[in-house]
């Protein structure tokens, strides 16, 4: 009797483990990229990319969790079609040679509704840390199809984009880029 | 002068014209041989403004300022080579499509059937083709001159248009710097090419070429048009006439194909947002 107690509650354990950790899904409608840089100091531009996939997970009783995010480089979208095309040519992300920007968290520490993540940014084949801060936190029950849970958030970060190798045109388009992710994902 | 330095103008004109000249001056206390090198050494320059010359992290764009390099000095060899020359233009041929395959491999490799062949053909025989015929115009000051002026104005622009400014830059820059040659090519007689000349500034501008089509957004069907730049180098010259006579009837035979080219990318791409 105790043996079939005993060997029941250890079969429970991974159970308990998977019920923590919740794996989701990027969706990529409800997640975008976006950033801002400095154009010949007159303005602040703004940009975004349109088409990104990936997976995170979270375990909220470890306040941990982990992000991969990939990027479609071709998707950058700033309005104008001309300067998407030169955005996505050699001079800056070099779309048709690099043509995904990754996102691979190394640790996430979970705070309530923020949390700090740190990890690696690979643009341009180049692969540099980066900490991203998250805020807004929320996950809940779609409201719109009950059957589907889902977690979102908005991260910060900001990086030089020669530390990318993307340097054309410096200093007169600036260096400082400013990321601002807004990031949904649907549990599995 | 940091903001001169930036200038795109300076970079690209000024720059390898003026360094190209200087060059072709000193070089020429070693013989007129050498003062091909200056139209390398004017793009080596503005190709040092733009991208500090750093090679690594390779890319395509560094592939190609790499292989102008290793141009120069398998060029010198070509020079020095005293036996038979017939298979070198078949060499210099498969030499240029094999580097043509290596700058454009990423985006290759992510290409299947028709669409992998006809790119890789048309890269490979594009370049080759360059490669070869400027070979023929090693020993044509004159000729190798304006045919390199050509096609650094006609590749440089077309890449600015076809969305690469970067590309651009560094392929105009070869026409400055063939400015420059051959403007030492009116007073200077004993001027002349080789293989050291011809041969990276073939790669280089058929290489930029290639990679404004692959990598930015310019139409390929202003290649051909490029291409044919070096027969057009070749129109018969009047024996007798002066030099600068005879670069001025170069230079309206083979300018009007750049033009062609820029126009075609001009008509299908638009003017560059600047």
């Amino acid at each position: 009797m105790r043996k079939m107690i005993l060997a029941f509650l250890l079969s429970c354990l991974p159970i308990a483990a998977f019920a923590a950790k919740e794996n989701y899904t990027i969706d990529p409608l409800h997640t975008f990229p976006n950033f801002t840089i400095s154009h010949l100091g007159f303005s602040t531009m703004h940009g975004r990319f349109g088409a990104t996939s990936g997976k995170l997970t979270m375990d909220q009783e470890k306040k941990t969790g982990s992000v991969e995010i990939v990027i479609d480089a071709a998707s950058v979208n700033t309005g104008f079609q001309k300067r998407d095309d030169h955005l996505r040519s050699p001079d800056f992300l070099n779309a048709a040679e690099f043509p995904e920007i990754a996102y691979k968290s190394t640790k996430v520490t979970i705070n309530g509704d923020k949390a700090t993540v740190e990890g690696n940014l690979t643009i341009k084949g180049v692969t540099k840390p980066v900490k991203l801060d998250v805020s807004h936190i929320f996950c809940a029950n779609n409201p719109m199809k009950k059957e589907e849970y889902r977690c979102g958030f908005d991260a910060t970060a900001g990086i030089k984009r020669s530390d990318f190798d993307v340097t054309f045109a410096l200093p007169a388009i600036g260096d400082d880029m400013h990321l601002m992710l807004e990031v949904e994902a649907i549990r599995n | 002068m940091g903001d001169l330095l930036t200038n795109p103008i300076f970079q690209t004109a000024v720059v390898p014209f003026v360094v190209a000249l200087i060059a072709g001056l000193i070089l020429n206390r070693f013989g007129w041989y050498w003062a091909g090198l200056a139209i390398v050494i004017g793009f080596i320059a503005c190709a040092w403004l733009i991208t500090d010359l750093k090679l690594f992290p390779l890319s395509s764009t560094r592939k190609i300022i790499l292989l102008g390099l290793a141009g120069i000095i398998v060029g010198i060899c070509l020079d020095i080579y005293s036996g038979t020359r017939r298979f070198i233009p078949y060499a210099l041929f498969i030499g240029g499509a094999v580097a043509a395959l290596w700058v454009i491999w990423p985006v290759l490799m992510r290409k299947e059937g028709t669409e992998f062949w006809l790119l890789a053909a048309g890269a490979a025989v594009y370049t080759g083709w360059l490669v070869a015929i400027m070979e023929k115009l090693r020993e044509q000051p004159a000729r190798a001159g304006t045919a390199a002026l050509s096609l650094g104005i006609g590749t440089g622009v077309s890449a600015v248009m076809g969305a690469s400014a970067l590309l651009g830059q560094l392929a105009a820059s070869i026409a400055a710097a063939s400015g420059a040659y051959l403007l030492l090519a009116v007073f200077f007689s004993k001027q002349s090419a080789g293989s050291l000349m011809t041969l990276p500034v073939a790669l280089l501008c058929s290489l930029f070429g290639i990679a404004g089509h692959v990598y930015a957004t310019l139409p390929w069907y202003a290649l051909p048009i490029l291409a044919i730049i070096p027969l057009l180098a070749c129109v018969p010259l009047p024996e007798q006439k002066p030099i600068w006579i005879k670069i001025a009837l170069l230079v309206s035979a083979t300018v009007p194909a750049a033009a062609v080219a820029i126009f075609i990318t001009w008509w299908v791409e638009g003017a560059p947002p600047i």
